[in-house]
């Protein structure tokens, strides 16, 4: 595909210089005539009068003045445009960075959570084990290597969670797509934030739907995407939220397959019942920098860079909400046709 | 009435690993244990065994019924039980304060048998 947007430029590219190549003749053929004009009519313009001497020559040197000038500015009018469009670029890509930056925060204490848990497994049976040796207790070959096996599961464990937030921060950026079974992608998301919610009194459920077909996707750009809905839902019971109640909220988790004719998708949503959106809200909230959040709790990026990730990999990114009932974000990709995947 | 003058702890954890290695960390300091995974097994398990318990070891974030609620429990049944408090997260204050006033000391995980020995001493010599 990247060859074939390429070849096109280039004959584009070729037929632009052409024309403007046609053009500036005429161009040039049209100020001249002007430009003659005036000299054989001196009495219709001040050139004229005004100069001296060879007219044929000093006029056609400012017809290619006027050219030049015109060229020059049309030069400057395309580096402004081109200027803009870059800075434009640059902002959208430290968005999109500082987003997933903010990911990563909101990750943390998830991962500090999950990562505590093994660690003191591993701690905890090292110390057994030096602790029987020590105090001589009868321990056998076996008991040890029992321990030991437990050491190097959690271990593991640890290197998974690690793995997976390093894959995070390199890929998620990354367009390239890849063959992936969505209800994995929640799955590891939730364990990630799971017990971080839970501290907050807020329960995750998911409804997955069986045997769902693999959608053409980025699998850690998706994982964003469900950090941020899910966040934003988490959001919607602050007000109320305190980790010592017992269930502040719940939102829920769901995949689905939808069938709308020729095409299917897979669907995927955050449900919450937290406090909604109000109508006059809602237009905006696709906006870069738009929040309703405490200055340094929302930058206003959440939806904004989930839609244009869902959007790169050809879905569709919707909200539903009901002020004072609840919000459903969710977003359905498509799924390849035999024939695209063969 | 009897001579069993072993101090016994309950431990509550819905963490497997983490219940298997404290159990083994406090075994080893001479206590005797018992192991719940979530608040409703513990406050079955501390009627049960109410007069054998001298301290509830709860971590404050557990599915279902946190430690907090699993506290308020355990105080319906005796007033003066003593709990010590666990949790996977950074704590800004060691010591946790319910709503009546009342504190309780805050043990971070993971944690060591050393700190665990510490913190479980500490709450044990503490006059009620
Ligand atoms: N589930 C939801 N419930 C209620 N309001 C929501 C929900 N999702 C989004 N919103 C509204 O939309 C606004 C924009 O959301 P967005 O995720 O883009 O930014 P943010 O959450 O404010 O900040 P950031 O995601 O960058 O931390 C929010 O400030 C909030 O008002
Ligand atoms: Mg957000």
């Amino acid at each position: 595909m990247a060859n074939k947007a390429r070849s096109s430029s280039e004959v584009w590219g070729t037929a632009k210089t052409s024309l403007a190549v046609v053009f500036l003749a005429l161009l040039y053929w049209v100020v001249e005539s002007v430009v003659d004009t005036l000299v054989f009519f001196p009495e219709l313009g001040l050139f004229g009068n005004l100069l001296p001497g060879s007219h044929e020559v000093t006029m056609r040197l400012i017809a290619i003045f006027l050219l030049v000038g015109l060229l020059l500015s049309y030069q400057y009018a395309i580096k402004d445009r081109d200027e803009a469009k870059k800075k434009l670029q640059i902002q959208q890509t430290a968005a999109i960075a500082s987003d997933r930056l903010k990911s990563l925060g909101e990750m943390a204490s998830g991962i500090a959570h999950e990562l505590s848990q093994p660690l003191m497994g591993i701690r905890g049976f090292a110390e057994h084990v030096m602790l029987g040796f020590d105090r001589q207790w009868d321990m056998s070959q076996a008991d040890i290597r029992k321990m030991m096996v437990r050491i190097v599961e959690q271990a593991d464990r640890m290197n998974h969670i690690v793995d997976h937030v390093r894959m995070f921060s390199m890929e998620s950026n990354r367009l390239e797509v890849r063959p992936v079974q969505v209800n994995e992608v929640i799955t590891m998301s939730v364990e990630l934030m799971a017990t971080h919610m839970r501290h907050r009194g807020i329960e995750l459920e998911c409804v997955l739907a069986e045997d769902l077909p693999k959608v053409s996707a980025n699998p850690f750009s998706l994982e964003e995407v469900l950090m941020n809905l899910t966040t934003n839902a988490r959001d919607a019971f602050r007000k109320e939220a305190s980790s010592d109640q017992e269930v502040a909220g719940k939102i829920v988790l769901r995949s689905s397959l939808l069938d709308e004719g020729e095409e299917t998708f897979v669907k995927v949503e955050v449900v919450d019942d937290g406090m909604g959106i109000a109508d006059e809200v809602m237009p905006r909230i696709f906006d870069p920098f738009f929040t309703t959040k405490e200055p340094g709790s929302g930058a206003g990026l959440g939806l904004a860079v989930a839609r244009s990730i869902i959007e790169k990999m050809d879905g569709e990114l919707t909200v539903q909400s009901q002020e004072g009932v609840g919000t459903t974000t969710g977003f359905k990709l498509p799924v390849p046709s035999a024939a695209d995947t063969g | 009435m009897s001579e069993n003058t072993i101090t016994t702890i309950l431990f509550v954890d819905d963490e497997e690993v983490v219940g298997q290695v404290t159990k083994m960390m406090l075994a080893s300091l001479g206590y005797g244990v018992l192991f719940a995974s979530n608040g409703v097994d513990a406050i079955e398990l501390y009627r049960e065994h109410q007069a054998e318990i001298s301290l509830v070891i709860l971590d404050m974030v557990m599915p279902e019924m946190s430690g907090i609620k699993c506290l308020q429990k355990l105080k319906e049944i005796n007033s003066g039980v003593r709990v010590l408090f666990t949790t996977g997260y950074m704590q800004e204050n060691p010591v946790k304060k319910t709503d009546d006033g009342a504190c309780y000391q805050i043990l971070t995980k993971p944690f060591s048998r050393e700190q665990l020995a510490d913190a479980v001493g500490h709450v044990l010599t503490k006059p009620s």
